[in-house]
């Protein structure tokens, strides 16, 4: 029975339906819910609500490709603002991380990362379809298709290149054909990559054996052309000929981007606009010379002008019209119902922060800084400096070592170790030798220092009660990092989240929390604080207060620690990254002692050749 | 086939069907946020009896009963000032949203072609209320009406989305 089959009499009760249904997301009286239940008891009734949910659960998730592209103007922005120097030398080597040491062909067996992703996916399911075969052939319809004998772009070979996958960071996939591609596949013609997070790299090789890179950072979506090339249809793309590849072009929504030969160019697709950025080499954007006639041009000091096609090459950008050269970018902005805008601006390296190296950032703790944390008296101290599998508590408590389980990695420098997570086959994952807090507590802190690889769901820092009979574990504690998607209300996507649970309990709704304002930043060393002081719950990152919320609730007792996942039998919100210094303490830090802790710290200088 | 299906195989089936077990698990339960917490109980135990699927085709109804079940438990175990439903209500939902479920595809594709057809306020109003997740009286306030007038207007719009999606269900299936 669908809608078509309703009496004309029932028209006024199915919309009380919708409006009931409404009404239970939005704190309904029990003279509501019971008039609800009592339309329900009519099969007609029954029918139409199940669409109605059912419909409904299918908008959240098509209009999650919005929400989506909404983040990535955010995480763009944030990336741009932070404080990275646009003047760093042009790198010459790619620095792929550790990625190629992480097959995702052995990871996906891991059924805790899986099921993790699955809960991160959930609401991006669909994305690719709002955006496949009727996306691709609109960039096809709008871009002007040059050839690849111009000039500007050797080319490549008659056959085109083929690519492959060839590395992949705590990637979530979302693809047209369901499955999630795994290292060393290769895509054909007509393929749709959905990268809901993390980062993928694409070799093209030609049939000469020439190749080019190209990395992406999730979310995005990228489809691949009859001929090999790839388009990309939103997201962040980074393309990389400097490795013996021709050049090759990229479909964009503002048009084709040609990459000459020895280039290394960025590409940023969102909300209508595509940027360019050229770190090396340069790039040409064939759209934006052939719909010239008429394009306002901005230049650099924000002053625009406006540009027609009597104007000589040179003025949009040193080199010329549509050509951007080592050190500079442009923006072209397509509004629906106005003409296209280019604004020329300089490359800037912290628009694609998430394509760093993990070593881009580098965390330098000497004795001063250990000497400062032991001052604050924490009951719990793991601080990384020795390899093995049991980190001995350097905290005031006795025993509450740390057991490292499952896969990770060191990671070293002249100062400082760290360790690192997900970037290995293996899941991995840390948990207390002990339980804690022994007691219930009024006030408590926990510190640590974190570098995630990317935006993920994942869990830093969590206190978990005895199993439940379902298999689920009750938390009191949870320290977090939101997703790029927005997966709960209560977990806003690219943010940090604290916790504070009480009674111990695995619903949702129980316990008071509160997540940062601003986006955390991926592949950049952050100091996190959680702490409670009375009814007071606080986050600090970087020593500012960035959330806070009340609850006057001890933190109960006997509760096992488990860093880095949610469960401590399942990767459940796995974190993919690099921790260090974890410190937890039964009272709240102040705030001078924070700053004091952070100013003993040392954020090294950036590594060179980062991208 | 009766051999087992690989851990891939499996993988790719488990995330093909999320958007069912999700539209499934909402429509019985009614609560975005309890859906998400039993469709993550559902692949568990999706995943801890994989050995037990042999023939792919069967995954879709057994990841429903699968999800039946934990949603009935999860009614079962609540405390009932936080359900929707009644008991007999969510057991006849659950009987009822499969033949919808099942569909899901068609449904998927008729709902985004009435959707690009949609004045742009009512995308809009749909989008601040099941992504922003904005109550009706904060919607309201944002625009300036009364909550009267949003209620009523969203009422318009989902009843004329749904018109229009079992129109273009039904126009498909004539076409076939």
């Amino acid at each position: 029975m669908d809608i078509r089959d309703t009496p004309q009499g029932t028209d006024h009760r199915f919309d009380r339906l919708i409006e009931l249904l409404e009404r239970t997301t939005d704190h309904p009286s029990s003279v509501e819910l019971d008039e609800l239940n009592s339309i329900l008891t009519e099969e007609s009734a029954l029918h139409f609500a199940a669409q109605l949910l059912i419909d409904e659960s299918l908008l959240r998730e098509d209009m999650a490709v919005d929400a989506a592209s909404e983040l990535l103007s955010e995480v763009t922005a944030s990336l741009g603002d932070a404080k990275m120097p646009v003047e760093l030398p042009i790198p010459a080597v790619v620095a792929p991380s550790r990625v190629s040491e992480t097959p995702r062909r052995h990871r996906l067996h891991d059924w805790g990362i899986l099921l993790a992703a699955l809960l991160i996916g959930v609401v991006g399911t669909l994305c690719y379809q709002a955006m496949t075969g009727d996306h691709s052939q609109a960039n096809a319809a709008r871009s002007p298709v040059r050839s690849f004998d111009d000039e500007r772009v050797a080319a490549p070979t008659s056959r085109g290149p083929v690519p492959r996958l060839v590395a992949s960071t705590g990637c979530v996939w979302n693809n047209s054909d369901s499955r999630a591609p795994s290292v060393g596949q290769e895509f054909e013609g007509g393929e749709v990559l959905q990268l809901i997070e993390g980062i993928a790299a694409v070799e093209l090789r030609g049939p000469d054996a020439s190749r080019g890179r190209v990395r992406i950072a999730g979310p995005a979506g990228v489809f691949v052309r009859s001929d090999g090339f790839l388009g990309l249809q939103h997201g962040i793309l980074l393309a990389d000929t400097r490795q013996q590849f021709g050049g090759f072009a990229v479909d964009t929504p503002a048009g084709r981007i040609s990459v000459s030969a020895l280039s290394s160019v960025g590409i940023i697709a969102e909300n209508g606009s595509v940027e360019v950025h050229v770190f090396q080499g340069r790039a040409t954007i064939d759209s934006a010379v052939s719909t010239l006639d008429g394009v306002a041009v901005r230049g650099p000091t924000g002053g625009a002008s406006r540009s027609n096609g009597s104007r000589r090459q040179g003025e949009m950008t040193s080199e010329g019209f549509g050509v951007v050269a080592a050190g500079e970018a442009a923006k072209i902005l397509q509004p629906a119902s106005s003409e296209p805008t280019i604004e020329q601006g300089i490359a800037s390296y912290a628009r694609f922060g998430a394509m760093r190296s993990m070593a881009y950032d580098q965390l330098e703790l000497g004795p001063e800084y250990a000497n400062a944390v032991i001052a604050s008296k924490p009951v719990v101290y793991w601080r990384f400096e020795n390899d093995g599998e049991l980190i001995e508590n350097q905290g005031s408590r006795p025993g509450i070592d740390c057991r490292l389980i499952g896969g990770k990695s060191w990671r070293s420098n002249e100062s400082n170790s760290s360790l690192e997570f997900g970037l290995t086959e293996q899941a991995g994952f840390m948990e207390g030798s002990d339980p804690w807090p022994v007691v219930p507590l009024a006030d408590y802190s926990v510190e640590l220092w974190a570098k995630p690889s990317h935006f993920q769901q994942s869990v830093l820092l969590c206190l978990t009660g005895p199993q439940l009979d379902d298999g689920r574990y009750p938390h009191s504690l949870i320290l977090e990092l939101g997703g790029p998607y927005n997966v709960t209300q209560l977990s806003p996507p690219g943010t940090v989240r604290f916790l504070h649970r009480v009674p111990v309990s695995g619903d949702y709704y129980d316990g008071s929390s509160c997540a940062s304002d601003a986006k955390y930043t991926v592949r950049k060393w952050q100091h996190i604080v959680a702490r409670k002081s009375r009814e007071n719950l606080e986050l600090l990152i970087d020593g500012q207060l960035v959330a806070s919320a009340t609850d006057d609730n001890h933190l109960p007792a006997g509760t096992r620690i488990v860093v880095g996942q949610l469960y401590p039998d399942a990767a459940l919100r796995p974190f993919v990254g690099q921790l260090d210094e974890i410190a937890l303490y039964e009272r709240a830090l102040t705030d001078a002692e924070i700053l004091e802790h952070i100013k003993q710290a040392r954020i090294g200088e950036p590594v060179r050749d980062s991208i | 086939m009766d051999e087992r299906v690989d851990p891939e195989q499996f993988v790719a089936l488990l995330t093909a069907n999320q958007s069912h077990s999700r539209a499934y698990v909402l429509a019985i339960v009614r609560d975005h946020n309890h859906a998400m917490d039993i469709v993550q109980q559902v692949n568990i135990v999706l995943w801890q009896k994989s050995s037990e699927l042999t023939d792919t085709s069967k995954f879709l109804p057994w990841a429903l009963t699968v999800a039946k079940f934990k949603a009935l438990a999860f009614f079962r175990d609540q405390q009932r000032d936080r359900l929707v439903f009644d008991s007999r209500v969510t057991e006849a939902i659950a009987d009822v949203a499969v033949q919808y479920v099942e569909n899901l595809s068609a449904r998927r594709r008729a709902l985004r072609q009435c959707l690009s057809r949609s004045p742009e306020r009512h995308r809009e109003l749909l989008n601040d209320r099941y992504v922003k997740n904005l109550s009706i009286a904060n919607m309201a306030a944002a625009a300036g009406k009364t909550t009267d007038a949003v209620n009523g207007l969203l009422k318009r719009v989902r009843r004329a989305l749904l018109e229009c999606v079992t129109r273009r269900i039904a126009s498909s299936e004539a076409s076939h």
